[in-house]
């Protein structure tokens, strides 16, 4: 896998959450989300819902966990693992 | 003022907007969404400034300036301009201002807003010059919590004249929704929305009110701390802190909400606040929507197994929660709210302030209760209940948050606990419940034979007809029997059986018994002598009183018999009995068919007919008719209530056979008070004969319907008194009563109503624990209860427990439903182990009777339910599982298969004979062969069949080896099946027919199996190349668990044992009928030459396993010793054909359990298999792609699936005949779908047992194509075919039955034709027992029985179906 898909991944991920759920409001690769409370509970599925189309990905309820939606560097790999998979 | 938006065009409403705009449409009066608020601001205000800063902010929402119009689809809303007079109101005059402020508050909140004109409100009140309160109100179509909170603030800044900077537009955002996901995510919650209605909260009738109280729900300091250590437990993180917290309280509540309603699927609406972007957050108006999460909830489950489950609901409920996925057919399914609201107020202006959220006093009636859980401003978290008015009736009200708050502590205490066991209830909440539950005190009664001894010597005591006995001939009579017992040797605490028939006699014997301090067992007349004796071993009686018909059975036991109406003889004082000693042991059918003898105390029965005589004849000297069973507990009430007072018992004996004396009862209306079965209510009603002295009636031993009630007091008489007595014989014949009153009670069941004398009532859950008002639990008895059962510890200190919640006192653990209602009055909801649920939803099968029973012509309703589900437990023994149709289980487990085996295998064994018989006969049927074989072997391929070959292949015989190749025999069968044959050095063919998948097919449709079919087409080949061949026999391998399953079935040895020449007779006789008829697999292999049975006079069959008795580690052996056999590898399980698995899978799936579940559990049962191996191949996973391809290759074309988890099937008895489709299309209008019955079946009266409650074991089942092979009909003609035809339609449950129909066709088996037999004999037609085989229908039979030479008598009493134990009685005819 090229480093040209993993950056073009990250961008359209880090695109959404800041254009979608954080209104243009900048934020770093590894920032966490979740527990600074940038995005709650209901952004998550949001972002589930986004990365399922753009991605054409299945994204199963016991996935949508901690470890893969803590930051843009965590969603970003997890969505990699998945299309890899 | 800015913000032009006047001019905007009127626009529809959100998704949730209308949701909300119907909940108000419903209750327009009710101010159920008024949102409004109290903040308390700690400052000087100047008002004006305050209405600018107000203003401005209205200015620049459009959200805050929405008017509404309805139209015909609903409504459409705009923004309007408009200024606002902000109201100042000073309240510092008053004494309480802030008191004042409240009232104020109060009153104005419940304001119903005009939204043509204005959704907001908005007031200043002076509490002090430096304590202001804002009072603020919206309509929550325009707004939510995070709304409000923006609302504040803003408002706080431009008071403070900052500069607000652009708002967002309510309604263009939500113009910008996707709609693409919003429809997936909205049928996703179409297609939950699927399911049966919720039960409401606490029973209560929370739709019809909106009125509501909003109770605090005290978090104290502990709990507060348990819950945040939770939420930092690692093992509990859920994404979030927040959602952690928001999980946790969730689970309790779900704990709460299953508990209070009894369902096992709760659907507990959630708020999503929706405002997923920054702009969101800065935008008014309304986009919170409320969602259902729907969680599984079981009464075993722990808090831990609820959390998980809670966990993946809240995923799947976070995933739909899309804004704009509201339906209205998801709000209808939430029966409750869980609200959880974080927002942030702030100060205002830089000044402290306090929010408070105010009730409005009403909230949507769909919703029992809302919980909301409330963080404003970082503050501790607070907890409130909205209870709707209607559930926090009595004490309940401020009881409720105490509910919940027992599952929170209680969960965050310790998750392992099971939720069914967790008390509710709090001590005071107890302590009234309790109160409640007593029945009235009472002093110790005096014992019953003191009181029917202060009664006039002259009045009359007992009459039949016209004999009676006064009260003092009665005491002379007592006399005699006491002698003649105590001679006998009979002493206080003895039992002494009592086995006649009703009469004048039996009264004094009775009481004769009771004088001696002993305990009498009462067996009616009618039953069976193999019950008898069994009643007689276990009760271990020391001597019996018997009548002349009943002595023969009694002498056969060896202890001395007191002959009814016996002469004087020796004298003997009366014994004064201890009050704890038993006076009567009742015996009752155990489910698991050993009768369990129930052990009542004089003291019992002293306290009963006191209470009796009371509640059913006020203590006047009444006369009752004792008509009903002797073994009946019912009974009790019919003899000592009128001899305690005075009255008279009125005896009426039994009318045969079929005991019909009820009818003689309300024929001769000659008693006060009738106490009878609900069943035998409905067979007085039909006879439509009103009565003028009964003026009370006792209804007991089933549920009660209003509608029956309603009947009999049209019927009978308008006047008559309905008493529903309830009570199980545990607890000394009645506990409870209800007296029926046709105004106030509307339900469909009548109530049992409150305590009786001494008596106390509690329902309880599964720890034992009393549960609050109008929540369903198991009902428990304390105060008048039988000892127990006689000799079974085991059983009574299952049944009669120490009372956790008073320890020291016993109670009787009913096994029955039931709810206590608000009022006092206590409701029967049906027995535990019988409760239907669909999708978690408890089914009232009360309201399908009711429903019927209304129709014309209806005598009297029953419904029985068929759950579907996986197995529980299986049988400690055997293996059975508990999925298979009536299955019980004992208290060590052990089921009725294996408990009634116990009793008869030794008697079986006469079935059973010698290898040196079997040389007989092989020696026999080898000199008839006419042709090149001795014999034909049926060889399979199995381990049986193989091993049987090789034992007749000593015998030196030329055998014919047969093997049905169905086209899906394995390789590996068919290469042992090769070897053998070759080995033994015998010919073997292959049996083939074209018409084989068509065979499999129509087996599946008929009997959910692929064997059946199979079977019959083995048996028909095998017939033909003897036939053709010129052999006179056919050996088979069945094995000796196949003899138990098809032909040694319990029924032909409870009373007796029949020989091996009468079972062979009645294999034989069936075997004919197998042939003769007319079936599918008949017609597909063109087998007329086999129907007329001619073939079966020349061969016979030889089951090799009934002269040889194996065990199966010998099979093995010889198998892998000597035998060419290998254990087939390419089947997966213990069988030689790969279509086995279709078979199976389509039994579970059709009919609820594994067609093989029978079988292994004989071949455990008889140590051919061990229990694990049983139950492993039982669970074995089935290939279903492999099942879904064999059933396309075969051509099957239904779908497999049953439509539904569960069977309801409804009986209706209409004597006069009704409608089916009529009967439908009544239940289609008052049932919801779901509670519709899978099947209504009508006949002509319902089956009753001895005790005349209805026989559900005797109900005909309705069979899948027994209507499909009817012939035309014909009427029969009057004489032997009518009489014959009223037989049939009895025994097999129709309306009509013509009198070509083929027995086998409409539904009979093999029980109903002895059935028929033994009646049709009863009827003066002579014909014998095994007549129907052979002459399966109606007009063969009337031939046969003129060739005999009977006539019908002509009898125009109503045909009644005889009881369960008069079918036991049926082989005592054949031997």
């Amino acid at each position: 896998m090229s480093d040209r898909t993993t950056l073009d991944r990250k961008s359209k991920i880090r695109e959404f959450i800041i254009q979608k759920l954080l209104n243009g409001r900048s934020v770093a690769d590894d920032e966490n989300l979740l527990l600074s409370g940038l995005v709650d509970s209901l952004g998550v599925f949001d972002l589930v819902a986004f990365l399922e189309k753009t991605f054409e990905l299945t994204i199963p309820l016991d996935e949508v966990v901690l470890e893969h939606f803590s930051s843009i560097d965590t969603i970003s790999a997890y969505v990699a693992s998945k299309q890899a998979g | 003022m800015t913000g032009a938006a006047d001019d905007r065009p009127s626009v529809s409403l959100s998704p949730a907007q209308s949701v909300l705009w119907t909940g108000q449409h419903l209750a327009p009066d009710a101010p159920l969404y008024n949102m409004g608020w109290r903040f308390d601001l700690h400052c000087a205000i100047d008002p004006h400034r305050f209405e600018a800063a107000f203003e401005a902010v209205v200015a620049r929402h459009d959200a805050l300036r929405l008017v509404f119009a309805a139209n015909a689809s609903g409504a459409t809303q705009r923004a309007v301009d408009q200024g606002f007079d902000l109201e100042v109101v000073d309240l510092s005059d008053h004494a309480d201002p802030d008191a004042a402020a409240d009232a104020w508050i109060e009153a104005r909140i419940s304001r119903v807003f005009d939204l043509s004109r204005r959704a907001l409100d908005c007031a200043l009140l002076r509490l002090e010059p430096e304590n202001w309160v804002w009072y603020f109100n919206q309509h929550h179509l325009v707004t939510d919590g995070a709304a409000a909170a923006l609302v504040f603030s803003e408002v706080s800044r431009a008071y403070e004249g900052a500069d607000l900077g652009p708002a967002p537009s309510f309604l263009a955002r939500f113009e910008a929704v996707e709609t693409a996901d919003v429809d997936a995510a909205r049928s996703h919650w179409l297609a939950t929305a699927e399911t049966a209605p919720p039960s409401p909260l606490y029973g209560g009738d929370h739709a019809e009110t909106p009125a509501s109280t909003r109770v605090t729900v005290d978090v104290s300091k502990g709990l507060r701390d348990a819950l945040e250590r939770s939420v930092r437990d690692p093992q509990l993180q859920v994404f979030t802190p927040q959602l952690t917290e928001f999980a946790l309280l969730f689970t309790a509540f779900a704990a709460y909400v299953h508990r209070v309603t009894g369902d096992e699927r709760v659907a507990i609406g959630a708020p999503a606040h929706n405002r997923l972007t920054p702009d969101d957050r800065k935008t008014m108006g309304l986009f919170v929507e409320t969602f259902p999460v729907d969680v599984d909830v079981l009464p075993s489950d722990s808090f831990d197994q609820l959390f998980v489950k809670v966990k993946e609901a809240l995923a799947g409920y976070l995933r739909h929660a899309r804004p704009g996925a509201s339906t209205g057919a998801a709000a209808k399914r939430m029966t409750a709210v869980f609200n959880y609201i974080t927002a942030e107020f702030g100060d205002f202006a830089g000044h402290p302030a306090r929010v408070t959220w105010v009730h409005p006093k009403a909230h949507d009636p769909r919703h029992g209760v809302r919980l909301h859980a409330m963080r404003f401003d970082g503050r501790a978290l607070s907890l409130a209940l909205d209870v709707n008015d209607a559930l926090a009736s009595k004490t309940s009200a401020h009881d409720i948050p105490q509910h919940f708050t027992a599952m929170l502590e209680a969960l965050l205490r310790d998750r392992s606990l099971e939720i069914g066991a967790v008390p509710l209830c709090g001590a005071q909440d107890v302590l009234t419940l309790r109160q409640v539950a007593r029945g009235p005190e009472e002093a110790d009664a005096a014992l019953v034979l003191d009181r029917i001894a202060a009664q006039p010597d002259g009045a009359v005591a007992v009459r039949e007809g016209v004999e009676t006995l006064t009260y003092g001939a009665l005491e002379a009579r007592v006399a005699i029997y006491r002698g003649h017992l105590a001679s006998f040797g009979v002493k206080p605490g003895d039992r002494v059986l009592v086995h006649a028939g009703r009469g004048l006699e039996l009264v004094p014997a009775l009481l004769g018994v009771l004088s001696l301090g002993a305990a009498f067992v009462p067996v009616a007349a009618n039953t069976p002598a193999a019950r008898v004796r069994e009643i007689a071993r276990l009760a271990q009686v020391t001597a019996a009183v018997s009548d002349g018909e009943r002595t023969a059975v009694v002498q056969a036991m060896d202890v001395p018999i007191v002959p009814l109406g016996a002469e004087a003889g020796p004298a003997a004082p009366a014994q004064w009995p201890d009050r704890e000693q038993a006076a009567y042991v009742i015996f009752t059918s155990g489910s698991t068919g050993t009768p369990k003898g129930v052990e009542v105390t004089h003291g019992g029965l002293a306290r009963y007919s006191r209470w009796a005589a009371k509640a059913f004849g006020g203590e006047h000297p009444a006369d009752y008719a004792l008509f009903s069973s002797l073994s009946f507990d019912l009974t009790i009430t019919s003899i000592f209530a009128p001899l305690t007072t005075g009255g008279t018992v009125v005896v009426y004996p039994e009318t045969g056979t079929t005991d019909l004396a009820v009818l003689d009862v309300f024929a001769d209306d000659a008693v006060d008070v009738v106490k009878l079965t609900p069943s035998h209510l409905s067979l007085v009603c039909a006879q439509n004969t009103p009565v003028s002295r009964i003026r009370s009636l006792v209804l007991g031993g089933e549920n009660l319907t209003t509608a029956l009630c309603r009947k009999a007091q049209s019927v009978l008489s308008p006047e008559i008194a309905i008493y529903n007595e309830y009570g199980p014989t545990e607890a000394v014949v009645g506990c409870m009563i209800h007296r029926f009153e046709a105004d106030s009670d509307q339900g469909t069941s009548v109530p049992i109503g409150r305590p009786a004398d001494g008596v106390e009532i509690t329902v309880r859950d599964a720890g034992l624990n009393v549960v609050p008002y109008g929540v369903v639990g198991e009902i428990c008895i304390g105060g008048r209860l039988a000892r127990g059962y006689l000799a079974r510890a085991d059983l009574t200190a299952e049944c009669f427990v120490d009372d956790p919640m008073s320890p020291g006192r016993t109670i009787y653990r009913s096994g029955d439903l039931g709810r206590l209602r608000p009022d006092g009055v206590f409701e029967y909801l049906g027995r535990a182990d019988t409760q239907l649920k669909v999708g978690g939803v408890r089914i009232e099968t009360s309201e399908i009777a009711a429903a019927l029973q209304s129709v014309a012509g209806v005598d009297a309703v029953h419904i029985q339910t068929h759950v579907q589900r996986s197995p529980q437990s299986a049988c400690k023994t055997c293996g059975l599982p508990d999925t298979y149709p009536g299955a019980v289980f004992n208290s060590d487990g052990v089921c009725q298969v294996c408990e009634g085996y116990e009793g008869y295998r030794s008697r079986a064994q006469s079935y059973f004979q010698s290898p040196e018989v079997l040389a007989e006969k092989i020696e026999d049927i080898a000199s008839k062969a006419t042709g090149a074989y001795d014999l034909i072997m049926l060889l399979s391929g199995g381990k049986d069949s193989t091993y049987a070959a090789y034992r007749l292949a000593e015998y030196g015989k030329r055998v014919l080896a047969l093997t049905l190749d169905n086209g899906y025999i394995s390789d590996g069968a068919k290469d042992n099946i090769r070897r053998v044959a070759e080995d033994l050095g015998w010919d073997h063919r292959f049996l083939q027919t074209d018409a084989m998948n068509q065979i499999f097919v129509e087996s599946l449709k008929a009997h959910s199996n692929v064997c059946q079919g199979c079977f019959k087409t083995i048996y028909s080949l095998a017939l033909r190349v003897a036939r053709d061949e010129g052999v006179a026999g056919i050996v088979t391998g069945l094995s000796r668990g196949q003899f138990f399953e098809t032909r040694l079935t319990p029924e032909l040895f409870v009373d007796g044992a029949p020989s091996a020449a009468e079972i062979d007779h009645l294999v034989d006789a069936a075997r004919r009928q197998y042939h003769a008829q007319d079936d599918a697999v008949s017609r597909l292999l063109c087998a007329d030459d086999l129907r007329d049975g001619s073939v079966l006079d020349h061969v016979s069959f030889i089951d090799i396993y009934r002269y040889i008795d194996v065990p199966v580690s010998e099979i093995y052996r010889f198998l892998g010793e000597r035998a060419k056999w290998i254990r087939p590898e390419d089947t997966g399980r213990s069988t030689n054909c790969l279509i086995n698995d279709v078979g199976i899978y389509v039994h579970s799936k059709r009919e609820g359990f594994h067609n093989y579940a029978l079988p292994y559990s004989w071949d455990v049962r008889l140590g051919h298999k061990t229990r694990d191996e049983a139950l492993h191949e039982l669970n074995d996973e089935i290939d279903e792609d492999r099942v879904v391809q064999i059933l396309e290759e075969i051509g099957f074309d239904e779908e497999v699936a049953p439509a539904r988890p569960h069977r309801i099937v409804a009986y209706v008895a209409a004597r006069g005949g009704v409608s089916t489709p009529a009967l439908w299309d009544v239940l289609r209008t008052r049932l919801v779908p779901e509670a519709l019955p899978t099947d209504i079946v009508v006949i002509e009266d319902m089956p009753l047992t001895a005790n005349g409650k209805v026989d559900s074991a005797r109900l005909p089942s309705p069979s899948r194509d027994r209507s499909a092979a009817r012939a035309d009909y014909r009427a029969p003609s009057a004489g032997r075919e009518a009489v014959l035809e009223a037989i049939f339609c009895e025994v097999l449950g129709l309306p009509r039955v013509g009198v070509d129909d083929n027995f086998y066709d409409i539904g009979g088996d093999s029980l109903a034709a002895i059935q028929i037999a033994i009646q049709a004999n009863e009827a003066g037609l002579g014909v014998p027992a095994t007549a129907v085989f052979e002459h399966p229908t109606i007009a063969r039979l009337a031939i046969a029985a003129e060739a005999s030479g009977t006539s019908a008598r002509v009898d125009d009493t109503p045909l009644v179906d005889l009881d369960d134990d008069d079918l036991a009685g049926i082989t005592r005819a054949l031997s």
